[in-house]
């Protein structure tokens, strides 16, 4: 259950990120193709078969866990960025964008690194399941990693869901507004998923669930969205659309 | 105007019930068995500050239809630009 789930995220964000390569090479929204591949490298590291082996190469201290926390950072601030930007969201965008936003996120990504190098991890663990058992300054510091590594995005999740749910009761196309939906469900995931940091066990299967519910949830949204762009130009295009 | 529209309307207003439908076209007003002219001499009877106010009343509400479509096409352009 636990593989199959993880295996058909990958298999998503990969299928999405190939699917991106032809717009990538015409220029038309690259961040998009880069919010794919940021999504797969991370659904790669989430595997323990591709963990183990890239732990090791980086040295076996766990480093390939950081960045797959770095890289969940980048992936949803980018989209993040460009949904509040695309939906014209004010609010939302200084909040992820502005100088409150980078400062937000400058303040996650440095909390993270300093939590990861105050705790001793030194043989690799995906998901840093062993970790707390090595010492009792790790079992005090790992909570505060997991919830600083899930703080960010449910903050960004928490900017953008009004937006979301504006467009959702919009008069725009039905495939932007389900894009919107899914993606509001998304938000909605990960923010569950912060909350279950602190209710469940490390490595359980409603945590599993709901945050490869998140990531999909994000990635058919997005997907949604860009078909709604293919219909639009199908149909002749709307002004200014067309490239 | 959809022809329930049209019906509920003239309905409404407590006018013949195909007055709303020949309002809006759906039947010419020989089909609905009004005297021939009877529209021209019942605009002849409106003076021309009641026809202006009219007239300005009808493009004020037609503005903001174009307005609002005019929005939803620039959001959805900017989406797509953005996200497309």
């Amino acid at each position: 259950m636990r593989e199959i789930l993880q295996w058909t995220t990958l298999i998503v964000c990969a299928a999405a990120t190939l699917a991106r390569i032809p717009s990538a090479l015409r220029g038309t929204n690259r961040s998009l193709f880069f919010i794919f591949l940021l999504a797969t490298a991370a659904g790669v590291l989430s595997l323990d078969v591709f963990y183990l082996p890239i732990d090791r190469a980086l040295g076996g201290i766990n480093i390939a866990s950081l960045l797959l926390r770095l890289i969940v950072f980048a992936a949803i601030y980018l989209v993040a960025f460009r949904v509040s930007r695309a939906f014209g969201a004010r609010d939302a965008y200084a909040l992820i964008s502005g100088r409150i936003g980078l400062g937000v996120l400058g303040l996650f990504s440095a909390a993270l690194v300093t939590l990861f190098l105050l705790m001793d991890i030194s043989a690799s663990s995906p998901g840093l399941a062993d970790a707390s058992s090595r010492s009792p300054r790790n079992a005090a510091l790992l909570p505060y990693y997991w919830a600083t590594a899930r703080g960010y995005p449910m903050y960004v999740s928490l900017a953008l869901l009004p937006s979301l749910v504006r467009t959702l009761g919009s008069r725009l196309p039905p495939l932007v507004r389900a894009g919107a939906g899914l993606m509001a469900a998304g938000a909605v995931a990960t923010t569950a998923g912060f909350l279950l940091d602190f209710a469940a066990p490390a490595v359980s299967l409603e945590r599993l669930v709901v945050n490869n519910s998140a990531v999909l949830f994000f990635a058919s949204g997005l997907v949604m969205v860009w078909l709604a762009r293919v219909r639009a130009q199908r149909m002749g295009g709307t002004r200014n659309v067309m490239y | 105007m959809a022809p329930e529209v049209a019906i509920a309307t003239s309905r409404a207003a407590g006018v013949g019930l195909t007055g709303g439908l020949v309002a809006t076209g759906l039947v010419t007003e020989a089909e609905a068995g009004w005297t021939p002219g009877a529209r021209q001499a019942a605009l002849d009877m409106l003076s021309d500050g009641d026809l202006t106010v009219l007239a300005g009343d009808r493009l004020q509400a037609m503005g903001k239809t174009l307005r609002r479509q005019e929005q939803d096409q620039e959001q959805s352009e900017m989406i797509l630009e953005n996200l497309g």
